[in-house]
């Protein structure tokens, strides 16, 4: 062992003796490598570490899953025993709630399924996450500095149907910059009070973009015959983001008494608008938007949408303007076919 | 003794499927579950049974491929979809392709085990 150690000893001196007798620019690139060579192994033992890691914490989960999905199931279908089994089962996770892993796997279980059931067993699945007191851990989340987090608990209580325990934190969260926070309260609040809740839509100036479009729209699908007292303002709104929003409504609810609304945004400036708005009057068979739209095909410059709006009136009313149809789609063709001469020249 | 009638369930959400499985045998079918479509595809050619149920969203091929695939094969299994808020057009395209019906999501899971029992009638 001695032998081996001064061996080792004697190999460094000579290393070191010849590093230094070296130009600088050689000792750098030395330097360098073995700084590499550190840096490598160290990410090395991180990646590894971490997949052990998430490995580990993913059979965690699905030993937690085994055992927890069948007894909520059992306890929320019980019948008339559901009572009992909710109770004996939310005592066993009061238990347990304090490991992460364990809270985790139990609240996804739990929220997947309330999404998927209503009438008793998702009042079931409510009992479960109040007796059990997980919902204390999602009114926890609201006091996060981080915004994600503060997120997932709103989800997590505004699914659960338990907005009303957010209140104490819900008017510091209101005066947050955060504009997905804010998307995210007035969502829980559309699932809580219905139409009503889209009141923000009236004086809202930034882009409602079509992601928070989507979500909403979905919400409101969820909703028993939502009202929507203010629309003529949104139809008529200089936003445009909020004439999409409710030309989406109008669409899916059938708000055909909106048709005078509809048919001014054939004018708007904005192209996605008169897009969405020549759509809705195809939906509805607007025959009303025919000067409309024929005095937007006049004064349009641009080749595409002159087609989009000749197709609409082609649709809208073949029989009464044949002539007048016929002889534009002749003028378009004839643009259409200068313009790729043009282009292939 | 009659033979007990045979259930394919497909639907991607675990705890769902359990639940699913656990309600139907309890009204004495026999379940055999699925969480993507190819499997649920398999389980059909396989299992031979009376009634299909499938989610519409589903990982691999989708509550319409699945449909499409089983409609395709002159199979005339009846087929309840379950679908999200929102997919009424899925909904539509699913009829057209040859679903027998359809509920959307949340449901009430009495209301799916009558009608499964109406078209298993």
């Amino acid at each position: 062992m001695e032998a081996f150690l001064g061996h080792i000893k004697e190999v460094l001196n000579f290393v070191y003796h010849n590093f230094l007798n070296e130009t600088l620019v050689v000792q750098v690139v030395w330097v360098s490598i073995v700084l590499f060579f550190f840096t490598f192994i160290i990410s090395l033992l991180v990646v590894v570490y971490y997949k052990r890691h998430r490995k580990k914490a993913k059979k965690e989960r699905e030993k937690i899953l085994k055992i927890y999905q069948p007894l909520i199931i059992k306890a929320i279908a019980g019948g008339d025993k559901a009572l009992d089994h909710i109770n004996v089962l939310s005592n066993q996770i009061k238990k347990v709630k304090h490991k992460k892993c364990h809270r985790n796997t139990i609240l996804s279980i739990i929220i997947k399924l309330h999404r998927s059931l209503s009438d008793d067993l998702a009042n079931n699945l409510e009992q479960i996450y109040i007796l059990s007191e997980l919902n204390k851990y999602s009114l926890k989340k609201l006091k996060n500095k981080s915004w994600n987090i503060k997120i997932e608990g709103i989800r997590e209580l505004s699914q659960m149907n338990c907005i009303q325990s957010m209140s104490k934190h819900i008017v510091k969260m209101f005066t947050s910059k955060k504009e997905v926070l804010l998307f995210e309260l007035r969502l829980a609040f559309l699932k809580n009070r219905g139409g009503e809740a889209l009141n923000f839509v009236n004086n809202y100036k930034n882009d409602f973009n079509e992601w928070h479009q989507i979500e909403f729209m979905e919400m409101l699908f969820n909703l028993k015959g939502p009202t929507f007292e203010y629309i003529d303002n949104w139809l008529t709104s200089q936003n445009a983001s909020i004439n999409l929003f409710a030309l989406k409504i109008v669409k899916s609810y059938s708000l055909i008494d909106k048709k005078n609304q509809i048919i001014n945004l054939v004018k708007s400036k904005n192209f996605k608008v008169r897009r969405e708005a020549i759509r809705v009057i195809l939906k509805f068979k607007i025959k009303d938007a025919y000067p409309a739209l024929l005095s937007a095909y006049e004064f349009n410059d641009n080749y595409f949408e002159k087609r989009r709006l000749l197709s609409a009136l082609k649709t809208l009313d073949f029989e009464n303007f044949e002539n007048y149809i016929l002889v534009e789609q002749q003028k378009l063709n004839q643009q259409f076919r200068y313009k790729t001469i043009t282009i292939k020249s | 003794m009659s033979e007990k009638k045979k259930i394919v369930i497909a639907e991607d959400d675990s705890s769902l499927q359990l639940l699913l499985k656990f309600r139907f045998e309890e009204e004495g079918y026999d379940v055999f579950t699925a969480s993507d479509g190819e499997r649920a595809l398999e389980l059909i050619d396989s299992k031979l049974p009376d009634l299909i149920i499938s989610d519409i969203m589903m990982p691999i091929y989708n509550g319409l491929e699945v449909v499409n695939k089983i409609r395709s094969r002159n199979n005339n299994t009846p087929i309840i979809m379950l679908s999200n808020a929102g997919q009424e057009e899925m909904v539509l395209k699913a009829f057209h392709i040859g679903a027998d019906d359809f509920l959307s999501k949340p449901f009430i899971i009495n209301e799916l085990l009558i009608r499964a029992k109406r078209i298993l009638k």
